[in-house]
């Protein structure tokens, strides 16, 4: 079965404000998509209309098999996970408070986190060596160890189908390689990955399916070798570019030509 | 308790139990039993029934008004306050000013001194269910405080609680406002007592405030009665040690964040 199907979606704002439409595609079992555009094109809009914060004007989404509309928030909370770009927090709350909320979906509302939910929290941290901040307000830490935690904090949601919305963009060198690296492993373990990037490298670096999400609103998709490709880069971002082989990383990279 | 869960629904650390309008509801309605000559029992129905009347109207306007989000709700409250305080206005202009002025005054600035155990009997229900009902909550709010859309995400039914949430703030605080008039501060600035203790956590914060408000009530209604040969109105003592407390929280708070 699939993890997630999407078909024939189109969103409007408004008449006047159109954002995209026919948007088709489906993904399977640790497949990674990555969704590539250039800004305010509506990547972000799409993502909303996939998690239910926004509902689209025509199409469907399908979560293993269940209507969005037809699944309960809870339900849909235990199998599909959202980082969005911006996680701005408002309270004092500590690093370890702001993950137990995303056991949630597996307490009912007479619970509060259990011990074993502080401990799988516990263990995420200590992977990404985070745990010296685990009693430090989460507004305290620097921007990339913020998106690091609102990440790790999807992750306790468990999902199928975790969606990251530029989990990478403020992270430096050292951590966009641990978040690459989390991807891969994620993917492994048959989990599903929809993530927006605004750098072609990280689709070339990954083992990922394509979405191009152009300026009109269409959306075109297929495997990374069919669409990554000088011609498409250069329609997509409208500037002069090229792709080069590196040999010793047995990749292309994309870089501007000034 | 009340003003504890409120903060955290409104996302907003500077909102008090009567944002919605329940203490001027509450106000007009004594004021209307005292103009119409009534005793102290029907004088506090009135005052409970006002509360109950003003947060409703509160809510049917933003219900109206066809939008979600907490702003509306905060909106509606003011307007719903202001109508009410004109008409307590209204009652105390036309009220005989050798009696029933004296005691609408004394009823606003709150008493202790009228509540007995029948009374306290009658409210008791409203008490026990609305104090359970935000007990219950209170880790939900915690997720609540982060916003709306990230508790929508982790499969709260964000409507629904915060209804729920509202009601039961306003049936505890028309049961306590009825029988004592209003009494000041203390729902705003408790909260911000507890968090200074335990941190940001709802989860902490809203039974320590209901213990710490409780005990700060104790003391000032000993104060009232023993500091002079008369009683002091409650109000007018929270307020002289709530202002300067507010304005030592707010200096402490800004120290932890430099």
């Amino acid at each position: 079965m699939k993890v997630l199907e999407v078909n024939n979606l189109s969103f409007a704002y408004s008449k006047t404000h159109p954002v995209f439409h026919n948007v088709n595609f489906s993904l399977e079992a640790g497949e990674v998509f990555t969704i590539l555009g250039p800004n305010g094109v509506g990547k972000s809009t799409l993502l909303h209309c996939l998690v239910g914060l926004l509902t689209p004007n025509e199409g469907t989404v399908i979560v293993n098999g269940k209507k969005l509309g037809n699944l309960k928030h809870k339900t849909l909370a235990q199998q599909v996970a959202y980082v969005p770009q911006d996680y701005h927090i408002n309270s004092n709350l500590t690093v370890l408070d702001y993950l137990l909320t995303g056991r949630a979906p597996y307490l009912s509302f007479l619970q509060t986190p259990h011990q074993k939910d502080a401990q799988l929290a516990e263990n995420y941290l200590q992977r990404f060596h985070l745990s010296p901040f685990r009693d430090h307000p989460f507004i305290s830490l620097s921007g990339g160890q913020q998106q690091l935690i609102t990440i790790i904090r999807a992750l306790l949601q468990e999902p199928r189908l975790l969606i990251l919305d530029e989990p990478m963009a403020a992270l430096d060198l050292s951590r966009q390689y641990e978040i690459l690296k989390l991807i891969q492993d994620l993917a492994q373990q048959k989990i599903t990955i929809i993530l927006t990037t605004h750098l072609p490298d990280h689709a070339l670096m990954l083992p990922t399916t394509i979405g191009f999400l152009d300026s009109k609103g269409s959306m075109i998709t297929g495997s990374r070798e069919e669409l990554m490709t000088t011609e498409q880069l250069k329609r997509i971002y409208q500037v002069p570019l090229t792709l080069t082989y590196l040999s010793d990383l047995q990749r292309y990279t994309c870089q501007i030509r000034l | 308790m009340a003003g504890c869960s409120f903060q955290s629904v409104f996302h907003n650390p500077l909102v008090s139990p009567d944002i919605l309008g329940v203490s001027y509801g509450s106000a007009a309605g004594a004021a209307s039993a005292i103009l119409l000559g009534y005793g102290i029992g029907l004088t506090q129905l009135f005052a409970f029934i006002g509360g109950i009347i003003a947060v409703s109207l509160t809510l049917l306007i933003a219900h109206t008004l066809h939008q979600r989000g907490t702003l509306i709700l905060v909106l509606a409250g003011i307007v719903i306050s202001g109508f009410m305080q004109a008409l307590v206005g209204l009652l105390k202009y036309i009220a005989d000013p050798d009696s029933q002025l004296q005691s609408i005054v004394y009823w606003q600035l709150g008493s202790l001194a009228k509540v007995d155990f029948s009374n306290i009997i009658a409210v008791l229900p409203f008490l026990i269910v609305g104090a359970i009902i935000l007990f219950v909550l209170r880790w939900h709010m915690t997720i609540l405080s982060l916003g709306n859309q990230q508790a929508r995400l982790e499969g709260i039914n964000v409507d629904m609680e915060q209804l729920l949430i509202i009601t039961a703030s306003t049936f505890l605080t028309a049961a306590t406002v009825c029988l004592s008039g209003n009494i000041g501060w203390i729902g705003l600035v408790i909260p911000h007592v507890a968090r200074l203790l335990v941190g940001d956590n709802t989860k902490e914060t809203l039974p320590l405030a209901a213990v710490i408000g409780a005990l700060f009530l104790l003391i000032v209604d000993t104060m009232a009665r023993s500091l002079s040969a008369g009683e002091i109105p409650l109000s007018i003592l929270t307020g002289f040690i709530g202002t300067p407390l507010f304005v030592y929280i707010l200096i402490k708070k800004k120290v932890q964040l430099n």
